[in-house]
């Protein structure tokens, strides 16, 4: 479904993408992962539009998508959770679902009560808050607002931006379930990943990138079973921890 | 003062707050928008007025077809401007100050060519004829036609408030007012509606200088000359907050009505100011400023 191919993204001209291959197939959930600062982000904004490379190729569904506005390629399906979430801090929740609901190109197609049905079953807490301030949310409700938007306008594809991050292991836990639910309904998503706990409870295959490369791809089963790599390229030490529940 | 007269002035500041107001209006939506500041504004204001001189004037249309027109014209100028200048500037990632020299030099470029066409004698517009005479209120007695260009702000206002706080379209502008890049990211078409707003804000422009044509007079030095006590009304009432705008609109008009009546129309302006600097001084982002677009 998308394909990017020797992507190279500059900030200025601090070469930060240095020829990233990746792809994601319908129906999968991929994690990118990797220590902070190495492009995952960047990737993500590059797949948007947000930051365009200086060289290379995306590709979605077969359609070269690399030189397009960010608009049009959301107005394909591809939905976006940026890093800080991106809110509309003053526009109500259900004003935060509206934006993308407006701009869906079908929308003759949807009601606008059955997306709303669609959402607050996953986030049945945004029902109770939907008269809101999206800025008085608490954490995990804004990271369920941000994704509920991604969801509405994303109905090909999900990007995700270290969705779980900074949030109590609780309510991580909640939101796993969640992603596990968009998972179920057959839901494209990349999700890029510093936790590689949340990581393995929902992807089937990832990538790691460091320092603006893809150093492994791996099924996120395989991966798991490697403590060795783990280690090397995530510093993770997963001496006592057992893997994901078979 | 009798109670009478100080009824009157109230009403004349009102006058000069709706004037205010519906060109205040325009220009803090942009900035709140978009981030720039449209120098050029007060040409469109200039425009509809001229445009209303030579419509009913000379070519004997209506006034109430007038409006329209100086609507319609100065939104098709306004987003032909934004979309062919502005709107590149900001893709090219240019500094706001680009915006701020393109737009002024469009505005003295304007003056020059309204100065061709129409000479540059200034002159007194006419009150439409189902506008004329007076109108008793209680122990007053006041221009109809002042009365009316009250009440076509206020609905004026009361459509802005609506479109963008009850429309889709509205929640959509407010979502590019407050994250842009990230309304993008959801599918939002911004560079269009960017545009459009643009425009809405020029055609209400041009609506104003109909609408002030018959009371402050039309010349070439209007379109600069009121802009410098417009730039005040959106500072004052914090940058782009139409509340502010209608707020700080009202009191500034009212000081000067006063002010005008019981010293000088120059002390009267040199009171607004002194109003502005004193707010500024206890509130600095002006009294609904919420903080910068720009960095």
């Amino acid at each position: 479904m998308l394909n990017l191919e020797s992507i190279h993204t500059y900030y200025g001209e601090s070469h930060i993408l240095q020829g990233i291959h990746l792809h994601v197939e319908g129906g999968e959930c991929v994690a990118l992962l990797g220590p902070n600062g190495m492009g995952k982000t960047t990737t993500l904004r590059t797949i948007m539009g947000l930051t365009p490379p200086r060289a290379g190729r995306v590709r979605f569904k077969g359609q070269d998508i690399t030189r397009h506005t960010p608009f049009q390629i959301a107005r394909l399906g591809i939905g976006y959770v940026p890093e800080d979430r991106g809110l509309f801090v003053e526009l109500t929740v259900v004003e935060n679902l509206k934006v993308p609901f407006l701009n869906l190109k079908q929308r003759g197609q949807q009601k606008w009560g059955e997306i709303e049905n669609r959402i607050y079953s996953l986030f049945p807490v945004l029902n109770e808050r939907k008269r809101q301030m999206a800025g008085t949310l608490s954490g995990g409700e804004q990271q369920m607002l941000a994704t509920a938007r991604a969801l509405i306008s994303g109905e090909e594809m999900v990007l995700l931006d270290e969705p779980t991050e900074g949030l109590a292991p609780v309510v991580v836990q909640n939101l796993i379930g969640a992603f596990q639910k968009i998972k179920e309904q057959k839901h494209t998503m990349l999700l890029v990943e510093q936790n590689i706990h949340t990581a393995m409870e929902v992807a089937d295959r990832c990538y790691i990138l460091e320092k603006g490369r893809i150093k492994l791809e791996e099924p996120m089963k395989a991966l798991s079973q490697r403590p060795d790599l783990l280690q090397q390229y995530l510093g993770v030490d997963m001496g006592e921890s057992e893997g994901p529940e078979e | 003062m009798t109670f009478p007269t100080f009824i009157m002035q109230v009403l004349n500041g009102l006058t000069i707050a709706a004037i205010y107001i519906l060109l205040a209006s325009g220009l803090t939506i942009v900035f709140g928008l978009q981030g720039i500041v449209n120098c050029a504004h007060g040409l469109f204001y200039m425009l509809g007025a001229y445009l209303a001189l030579t419509l009913v004037g000379k070519m004997g249309l209506t006034f109430w077809l007038a409006l329209p027109a100086a609507f319609l014209v100065n939104f098709l100028l306004g987003a032909a401007l934004e979309m062919m200048g502005i709107r590149r500037l900001v893709q090219w990632g240019r500094d706001f100050t680009h915006n701020l020299i393109l737009t002024l030099g469009f505005a003295l470029v304007g003056q020059e060519v309204v100065k061709m066409i129409w000479g540059a004698v200034a002159q007194l517009a006419n009150v439409p004829p189902s506008l004329e005479g007076v109108m008793a209120l209680g122990p007053v007695v006041y221009p109809k036609y002042w009365l009316f260009v009250i009440a076509f702000t206020v609905l004026v206002m009361a459509g802005l408030y609506l479109l963008f706080m009850r429309t889709g379209l509205g929640i959509l502008v407010r979502s590019i007012a407050l994250n842009s890049e990230v309304s993008q990211a959801l599918g939002t078409n911004a560079p269009l509606i960017n545009t459009l707003i643009f425009g809405l804000g020029t055609g209400v422009a041009g609506m104003a200088g109909v609408l002030a044509g018959p009371i402050l007079s039309v010349d070439p030095n209007m379109a600069f000359e009121l802009l410098i006590i417009i730039f005040v009304v959106i500072i004052f009432g914090g940058l782009g907050s139409l509340g502010g705008v209608v707020i700080s609109g009202i009191i500034i008009g009212e000081v000067i009505a006063f002010g005008t009546a019981l010293m000088t129309g120059m002390v009267a302006k040199i009171l607004a100011f002194a109003v502005m600097i004193a707010i500024l001084i206890i509130k600095p982002l002006g009294l609904f400023g919420r903080g910068a677009v720009l960095e």
